[in-house]
């Protein structure tokens, strides 16, 4: 069932990217470059691959490692401000 | 679109996160229609651009507006008008002679390379250590420090020696530009090992460009070692001059303690042959007129291009290493 986003539920999921958008902004450019290329491009890792001049293998790794970095800030970030607005 | 395949398993155990961040790259849709119409154009980049829409024309006619005010050109900028026109013909006229001059240096070079010049293009070599030697890299990395310096000093820019291993063996790659004239037996010379000996030969001469034997005249060379070698030169008055004869010659000097050696060993053995060996290769064997304390010349039998890499190779110094060259 489709349902329209109410203001409240706008203003929360704004909330939500700029916050991701703040956690981007502190990980390494390297990748940050390549969370781009693969969310932003929608690229295949063989071709992030081809593009970075490195193995395809190596451009899992580091997608897997930004993911979880990206995670972690993201977090982080939220438990911050959860705790700074108690 | 990612197919599944290309899933990580950060990307499964995150699907919330990775929607997110996929919806906060995404364009805004202005940004979106602004992104397909450049495909469009990429797409027919060889038909006319698509006629703009009312609203952009007006946005267009405004804008202008605010930049300039509307009416008749005033003087000014029809004098602007007038002086980007000769700045246009100008730049033309620039290009006109950059292009002719470009053509006539690049005719130019081609006739000059055709009648005779050395061709300018690069060789390169490949060298081995000899069959049985197994040096150790740093040795390999000297030798071709060496090399280079010795390539610098005959003359030759631009040269590049690298030490790597080809299937699993070190080996030193040089290249280097054509310098014309016997260019095979000159580049011997300047990757031989580049010992230079000074033995004492007794009362009779030694052929030249014959392998010298150290142990048939080991009565006059004790221990079976020369008297002098190329480290007792002064590299500095290395160089290589011509006799009466206009024939190359190469100039040398003792340094050091060795000047006096040279004067007193010369002294004893006035009219005794001094023979003198590269790579234990003759390349003199003279007799002794005097004592010799100060400049002396090995005649030879050089070719003035042979004469210089000799010189290049003293300069710089011998080998740590043997080296055969593979390719050429």
């Amino acid at each position: 069932m489709l349902e329209a986003d109410g203001p409240e539920q706008q203003a929360l999921r704004q909330e939500e990217r700029s916050q991701l958008r703040a956690a981007l902004q502190k990980l390494p450019p390297v990748q940050q470059h390549i969370l781009q290329l693969r969310y932003g491009d929608g690229l295949r890792c063989a071709e992030i691959a081809l593009l970075l001049d490195k193995r395809e293998e190596a451009v899992r790794k580091l997608l897997s490692r930004s993911i979880l970095a990206l995670r972690q800030v993201y977090q982080l970030n939220r438990q911050t401000e959860g705790e700074s607005s108690c | 679109m990612l197919n599944h395949h290309d899933r990580l398993p950060e990307e499964q155990s995150n699907p919330g996160l990775i929607q997110e961040l996929r919806a906060t790259y995404r364009l805004r849709p202005e940004e979106q229609q602004a992104l397909a119409r450049v495909h469009e154009r990429l797409a027919h980049g060889s038909q006319p651009l698509p006629p703009l829409d009312a609203v952009r024309i007006d946005d267009l006619a405004r804008a202008r507006q605010r930049v300039t005010p509307a009416g008749p050109p005033t003087p000014i900028s029809q004098f602007r008008r007038r002086w980007l026109t000769r700045l246009g013909a100008y730049a033309a006229a620039m290009l006109v002679v950059v292009l002719v001059g470009s053509l006539a240096l690049t005719f130019s070079l081609i006739h000059h390379t055709s009648v005779g010049s050395p061709p300018s293009h690069d060789m390169h070599l490949v060298l081995e250590p000899v069959k049985g030697s197994h040096p150790s890299r740093a040795d390999m990395q000297a030798a071709s420090e060496i090399l280079s310096q010795r390539f610098s000093s005959f003359g030759l820019s631009l040269v590049s020696t690298n030490v790597l291993t080809t299937n699993g063996h070190l080996a030193i790659w040089v290249e280097l530009p054509h310098f014309g004239g016997d260019e095979q037996q000159t580049i011997a010379t300047l990757v031989q090992t580049g010992h230079l000996e000074f033995w004492g030969t007794g009362p009779g001469p030694v052929p030249l460009n014959t392998t010298f034997d150290p142990a048939r005249y080991a009565q006059y060379n004790p221990g079976g070692r020369p008297r002098f070698t190329g480290r007792d030169l002064d590299p500095n008055a290395l160089s290589v001059s011509q006799d009466q004869a206009g024939r190359p010659q190469i100039d040398f000097e003792m340094q050091g303690s060795s000047i006096d050696a040279f004067g007193s060993f010369t002294a004893h053995t006035i009219g005794e042959y001094l023979t003198i060996t590269f790579d234990r290769k003759v390349i003199e064997s003279a007799v002794i007129e005097s004592a010799i304390t100060g400049p002396a010349v090995i005649t030879g039998d050089f070719t003035q291009q042979q004469a210089n890499a000799v010189v290049a190779d003293l300069k710089a110094g011998s080998l740590p290493v043997a080296l055969t060259v593979v390719t050429g």
